[in-house]
């Protein structure tokens, strides 16, 4: 299994070619391949999906999964009244760290990143700016797990990444893997 | 408005009391129109996905409703109403031909006699609406047993001392029990208790031509691609409509019940697929919508007579509203205890819902149906890490090694959890839509706590290394299971409809559904839902020619 990080991960994107799976969408994104994210969202985006399931010895994460397809396309459809909660969450992430690092979030090493998401899971990033940040995590927590462990069919979960981690099989895998676009 | 030709009896809705009631009628000679508000919803490309089906329903549900066209509003206790969408807490019951039987686990329970006697085994509860039903176990068990021989049950009760008498045995053997159940079963029979099979609506042999079960594990919320899984859908709504009688109209959404300055009901007016509005006649109209509906149905048609809601003058429709908390616990083992051998749920107990100490009522228990990766993502310990490295390497371990045992506990019904009709909201069809208000009884989560306690006892029996409590039972209960908003009596002053499930002063107006039930037990419904259908249905068809003199 090839590991893909970060970087690499974008430029895949990037040539993987855009596809508007909800064309009548009002939400616009002016990165072609996305429908909601811009190319700067995406980075922030995929480096905290990939803190919440990271890669491991044996097994790809988050990025290697696409989760972030499946949060975009779901922000253009089912959970288009989060959409601008995304938005002015990343914006006061990117604010929060550029103040107290001098550096973007996706930039943050690791154990940095882990140290900040661990705060705005308990809601103690700056409460004065943000004293509501837990309600963005607790989202993008259940939507990670959900574009890593669902369907692909929506997006995230490629070539069924997680169901070999889970090391499912039989009849289970069967029908597992038959959803059809 | 248009007008369609007149017919002798009106179904609204087809899940498990409609379909039934439909059946009984049209292949006694009676014309029968059954409206369902979806369409034919079956196995398709969209099965199986975790995160669409009926039970997750983290993007849509597979079997309806459409998530735009019906939404619902909450009161708070500050007066506020909350408008919402049926992906947020909604109440959801399906919404396709057979209803929920088409996607449901399809656990196949009868109550037991003391369910139909709660006040008299149990006295008042203070703050409580808990009565006894108009009839008895004894009433029902005949239309018990039909409702298991033509849908199809599989079961075995003779190693439940606690099973009421039954007079025939389930048409079909029970299904073999997997591994999970087998230890469960071992735990449960060193504990002194009695575990025995889960009666199912599933074909563990071939039966009525229909092909027996190939033992998928993620059937619930799904429906069965081979058909071996019973609900009205593949049983008596085809027998319904193969006998000329009966005219199935889909996609048609009934928005009101005509009723005349005589308390006597004309008709309905509906919307077909295309929103046109029609009005159709018929000489006797029976709701089947299932709790929430029914009861909307009622509040929403209104005459001279009625001016607060068919059969409401004495303010009980959609009063009662209950559901079901389910509450139970989990058990991490360390083997892997779970072979994915369906249907899932297999092994139940009986010992606790009745006669505990302190506790009205109670409920089964029994193994979870399935598991599934998202699912399982959300299912840890207290105090786990819900993200990051040991999250997903608890996920990697112990997908298949951890065991849930849980179940619905008998909530007591109380004169504030409701629905009411919006004075403010309108659906797509502009039909003022359902507004919840009220709790559930503060007992419902004593209650959970008794139940689930005896759950992780089990699991700790069972070898379990690692055991925690999952406690239900607070909010209101509206969704899976809702019951009672048009409860059976014998007095008027208390109820919505007699015995027969026959409209108070509305002589030709029947309930056959959830809405009925007096109090909802600690099992699933379904069962009880379809031997009402054929206990009402029985009623009307006996006296057909009696119900329609009233009416000269």
């Amino acid at each position: 299994m090839t590991l893909i990080n970060r970087r690499n991960f974008t430029k895949t994107t990037l040539l993987a070619g855009g596809v508007c799976f909800f064309p009548g969408c009002v939400i616009k994104s002016d990165n072609p391949l996305f429908l909601f994210f811009n190319e700067s969202e995406v980075k922030t985006i995929v480096a905290i999906c990939n803190q919440i399931i990271p890669a491991d010895d044996d097994f790809g994460g988050a990025s290697d999964a696409e989760v972030v397809y499946y949060i975009d396309r779901q922000l253009s459809s089912f959970f288009k009244y989060d959409s601008s909660l995304y938005r002015q969450s990343i914006l006061k992430l990117q604010t929060y760290c550029l103040e107290n690092f001098n550096k973007i979030f996706c930039d943050l090493d690791s154990d940095k990143q882990i140290s900040v998401l661990q705060m705005m899971e308990k809601n103690k990033l700056d409460n004065r700016k943000w004293n509501n940040s837990s309600i963005f995590f607790n989202k993008i927590r259940l939507h990670t797990m959900q574009g890593f462990y669902g369907s692909p069919i929506h997006g995230g979960n490629k070539n069924f990444l997680s169901f070999d981690i889970l090391n499912i099989d039989g009849l289970l895998r069967q029908r597992l893997e038959s959803p059809k676009k | 408005m248009l007008f369609k030709n007149h017919v002798n009896i009106v179904v609204v809705g087809s899940g498990a009391g409609g379909g039934v009631v439909a059946k009984e009628l049209s292949i006694l000679g009676y014309s029968v129109v059954l409206f369902e508000k979806g369409k034919w919803i079956g196995y398709s490309k969209k099965s199986n996905d975790e995160l669409s089906d009926q039970r997750n329903q983290v993007l849509g549900a597979n079997f309806g409703p459409n998530i735009i066209k019906n939404p619902r509003s909450v009161l708070d206790t500050l007066g506020n109403e909350t408008i919402f969408n049926s992906l947020q807490g909604y109440g959801n019951i399906a919404e396709c031909v057979g209803s929920g039987t088409v996607s449901y686990g399809a656990m196949a329970w009868r109550f037991m006699e003391e369910d139909f006697k709660m006040k008299s085994k149990y006295g008042h509860v203070k703050g409580s609406t808990l009565e006894d039903w108009p009839i008895s176990y004894q009433d029902l068990e005949p239309f018990y047993e039909k409702a298991e021989w033509e849908i199809g049950v599989s079961g075995d009760d003779t190693k439940n001392p606690f099973a009421s008498e039954r007079k025939k045995p389930y048409p079909m053997p029970a299904f073999e029990i997997n591994n999970e159940g087998k230890i469960l079963e071992k735990a449960a029979k060193r504990l002194g208790w009695n575990p025995f099979p889960v009666p199912m609506f599933r074909n563990s042999t071939a039966y009525n031509d229909r092909t027996p079960c190939m033992r998928n594990s993620i059937c619930v919320g799904n429906a069965c691609p081979i058909g071996a899984k019973n609900g009205t859908q593949n049983t008596v709504i085809p027998q319904a409509i193969d006998t000329g009688n009966c005219e199935l109209k889909t996609e048609c959404v009934v928005s009101e019940i005509v009723l005349d300055d005589k308390s006597i009901a004309k008709g309905v007016k509906y919307f077909d697929s295309s929103n046109r509005e029609f009005f159709q006649s018929s000489d006797i109209v029976v709701l089947s919508a299932s709790a929430n509906e029914t009861a909307r149905l009622l509040l929403n048609s209104k005459s001279n007579f009625f001016p607060n809601g068919a059969g409401n003058n004495n303010d009980w429709v959609g009063r009662n509203l209950q559901a079901h908390a389910y509450t139970g616990a989990a058990g991490l083992f360390d083997y892997e205890i779970l072979d994915f051998n369906g249907p899932g749920a297999n092994i139940a107990i009986s010992n606790f819902s009745h006669n505990n100490n302190k506790i009205v009522g109670g409920g089964i228990l029994h193994n979870e149906f399935n598991r599934l990766p998202y699912q399982f993502s959300q299912i840890r310990p207290p105090g786990s890490e819900m993200w990051g490295v040991k999250h997903k390497d608890f996920q990697k371990k112990n997908f298949k090694r951890v065991s849930r045992v849980n179940g619905p506990i008998q909530e007591m019904p109380n004169y504030h959890s409701r629905l009411k009709v919006s004075e403010k909201y309108k659906d797509f069809w502009g039909i003022p839509i359902i507004q919840f208000s009220g709790k559930r009884h503060f007992l419902d989560h004593e209650h959970c706590k008794f139940l689930s306690s005896k759950a992780e006892m089990l699991l700790k029996e069972a070898g379990a290394i690692k055991t925690w409590q999952k406690i239900g039972g607070k909010g209101q209960g509206r969704g899976q299971h809702q019951a009672g908003t048009a409860r059976m009596g014998n007095d008027k002053q208390t109820s919505v409809t007699n015995k027969y499930g026959q409209i108070h002063d509305i002589d030709n107006l029947f309930v056959a559904d959830g809405s009925l039930i007096p109090n909802n037990a600690g099992f699933n419904p379904s069962l009880t839902i379809m031997a009402l259908g054929f206990w009402v249905g029985n009623y009307i068809g006996s006296n057909f020619k009696h119900l329609l003199k009233h009416q000269a």
